[in-house]
């Protein structure tokens, strides 16, 4: 479940530690791919990848984050 | 649509994060550097929607009803990113772009249902794609939605058509004598970017301040400003849109002299700016879709207006983050108290606050000590409460039990930046103050989500009316079920702000006959504790499901010094509220509220009341 190079260390959550390596992300590179070749393109981790997003949106479907208003009001 | 496929032999590359990007992340502000290689993740992540979006539509050609074909419409958008790259991405990157392409998704699925036909919202598509083309002077023909009347062509403006049409089509041509509608038997042309009755171009704006440039689009017209379903446009005034661009540039200067590591996020960062309604009652939001996009309500001073803008930014860096490496293994169910909100959070929202929130401290730690007399109060306040908060919730979230070890790296970090904050010190009555409004808005979030455990009550009361005392032990955790009883926010809450941020004000609201301020309340912020308890606890035989007077009841034990009263009502409410009432039910009697508080709070031991 955690990328490449992660370990936990002993004693705790205090002394949790992470490799100071590159992290290797789950998210496809496609910021080079034209548009037009975006519709076309066909390759095993790209259909895992759309599984991935489907399940996401589904599940968050671009969630909110609100902060509340602070106006001071009277009930 | 994608009916010839391109066998590619080499595998797609995955986005590498290095590991100073993550840590600068976590940190806080990022320099401009890293922030684009966010939004290169971020455009990754926007491609890939979009792919996904084009093969739901592809299995569903009825989706597009009169449009032009969806195919065609993209090829409208590819055609413009060979004439002009830049202009193709900042459209797909507009923030409405991301939660539209999300919410139609989801349409497409079935998984939410709209009054407004599916080929009107899909035709945000033909609208993106005419917009981008007509930006980078590429021709086309395309049958695209009209939407409240109007064709929306995002990041571009808003043709307004000469007659009203709920929803329905019209034609696009463009062509090098300009933009071409046909609407039935209207016609007309337009030359877009130029303001006439017709088309409202959309609203930009910049601020320079020391060297530094703030560039966003206002967006009060785009259906999807608000990040949510279709909204009809909302155009500000030439009055109110100044209103606005003049408190962004003071904003904007208070951010580059002030503040400028977030300066030069916001940067290059923000790109959209809604107004929110006041009827919204927020002060700000942002969607996990929408990277880069904010919805903001009208600020009384700059240095809110800032301090909003630096929170929502924060939320955009991590869920871009979040698309990256995880930090949770699930994001949980929505059961956890964030003592900023109301309602039960996620694991997810609960970090989105937490490092949001941070922020907002490291901002009004700088703002108190720069600010006039009100603005330093302001910011003393906001220092103070958020301060409190966000170390709380660090304690919660230390416990999550599916926080990976870059979650705990990503905590840690935030625990670090708070405990620098921490040094700091607060005046006491402002101490008072916080601490006050803290513990009433954890105990009336119990009252309002806590659900006892019945067999938990039966075994508790049984041991109340013996006269045992009972163990912390034996209480179960309660459910979390969001809004299972009702409960209104206190006077209590808005007199102590007033009596710190505003005292002129607190004298007046209290000599003010006419003001309905409940007597335990009044009694409550004029320091009255021992008859605040005492009306308390009249209310309480009165109506024995009375929260707020329960609540009332805790801190002005509290006030007095009864920790184990306070501890049994204001960390358990709802148990010994639910202990009560089963007393009556079996004896017929009510107990003092009083003596059953103690009760509790004795089995509890030390907690945090």
């Amino acid at each position: 479940m955690y990328p490449p190079g992660y370990t936990e260390g002993r004693g705790g959550r205090t002394e949790v530690s992470v490799n100071a390596m590159d992290l290797e992300s789950e998210l496809i590179d496609l910021s080079d791919v034209p548009l037009c070749d975006l519709v076309r393109l066909s390759a095993p981790e790209l259909t895992e990848a759309i599984h991935c997003v489907l399940t996401a949106i589904v599940r968050d479907g671009g969630d909110l984050q609100e902060q509340r208003d602070r106006t001071l009001r009277p009930r | 649509m994608p009916a010839g496929t391109d066998e590619r032999p080499n595998p797609l590359q995955r986005h590498t994060v290095t590991f100073d990007v993550f840590a600068q992340t976590c940190r806080g502000p990022m320099p401009a550097d890293s922030l684009s290689i966010v939004r290169a993740t971020q455009y990754s992540r926007r491609k890939l929607v979009f792919r996904t979006l084009l093969d739901l539509v592809s299995t569903t050609p009825a989706a597009a009803g009169p449009l032009s074909d969806p195919g065609d419409a993209w090829r409208v958008l590819a055609s413009s990113e060979e004439r002009d790259q830049s202009i193709a991405t900042e459209v797909l990157m507009y923030p409405t772009v991301g939660a539209w392409a999300t919410r139609i998704v989801r349409r497409l699925l079935g998984t939410i249902s709209e009054t407004v036909p599916l080929w009107t919202e899909l035709g945000y598509l033909h609208s993106l794609a005419a917009a981008a083309a007509i930006r980078s002077r590429v021709p086309f023909t395309l049958r695209v939605p009209v939407m409240h009347g109007a064709v929306n062509l995002p990041t571009l403006g808003q043709v307004r058509l000469p007659c009203r049409f709920p929803t329905g089509v019209v034609t696009l041509d463009h062509d090098r004598h300009g933009l071409h509608v046909r609407a039935g038997s209207n016609r007309f042309v337009l030359q877009p970017e130029e303001p006439t009755p017709l088309f409202l171009p959309a609203r930009s704006h910049i601020s320079v301040s020391r060297g530094s440039t703030l560039r966003l689009r206002f967006e009060d017209t785009d259906p999807y400003r608000e990040f949510s379903s279709p909204l009809p446009p909302d155009r500000l005034d030439d009055v109110a849109f100044g209103e606005w661009a003049k408190l962004l540039a003071e904003a904007w200067d208070l951010l580059t002299s002030s503040h400028p590591r977030y300066a030069v996020e916001l940067a290059n960062a923000l790109t959209m700016l809604t107004p929110a309604k006041a009827e919204r009652r927020i002060s700000a939001a942002s969607s996990s879709a929408a990277f880069g996009g904010m919805l903001v309500s009208a600020k009384t001073s700059a240095a809110l207006l800032a301090e909003a803008m630096v929170h929502e930014v924060q939320h955009s860096k991590l869920n871009a983050l979040l698309d990256l490496v995880p930090l949770l293994t699930e994001p949980g169910d929505e059961t956890l108290y964030a003592p900023w909100r109301d309602d039960p959070r996620s694991a997810t929202g609960l970090l989105h606050g937490i490092y949001a929130f941070t922020s907002t401290v490291e901002f009004n730690r700088v703002q108190r000590t720069r600010a006039d007399e009100e603005g330093g109060r302001a910011a003393d306040f906001l220092f103070a409460q958020r301060r409190a908060q966000v170390r709380e919730a660090i304690g919660i979230a230390r416990r999550l039990p599916g926080l990976t070890p870059l979650g705990h790296t990503f905590i840690e970090a935030s625990a670090e930046r708070l405990a620098v904050c921490e040094r700091d010190q607060v005046e006491p009555d402002l101490a008072e103050v916080i601490g006050w409004l803290n513990r009433e808005h954890r105990a009336t979030w119990k009252v309002r989500h806590h659900r006892v455990d019945p067999s938990c009550v039966d075994r508790l009361t049984r041991e109340f009316l013996r006269g045992s005392r009972a163990s912390r032990e034996e209480f179960s955790a309660p459910e979390v079920r969001a809004n299972h009883r009702k409960i209104d926010a206190s006077w209590r809450d808005y007199l102590l702000k007033l009596r710190i941020l505003d005292p002129a004000a607190f004298a007046r609201v209290l000599a003010d006959r006419d003001a309905a301020i409940p007597p335990v309340d009044r009694a409550f912020v004029e320091r009255n504790y021992l008859t605040a308890a005492v009306v308390c606890v009249d209310r309480i035989e009165r109506n024995p499901r009375d929260g707020l007077a329960w609540i009332g009841l805790g801190l002005s034990l509290r006030a007095q010094g009864d920790d184990e009263g306070a501890t049994g009502i204001l960390d358990f409410p709802e148990l010994t509220m639910a202990i009560h009432e089963q007393v009556h039910r079996e004896t017929g009697m009510a107990t003092d509220p009083v003596t059953l508080a103690g009760w509790v709070g004795r089995a509890a031991g030390p907690t945090t009341a």
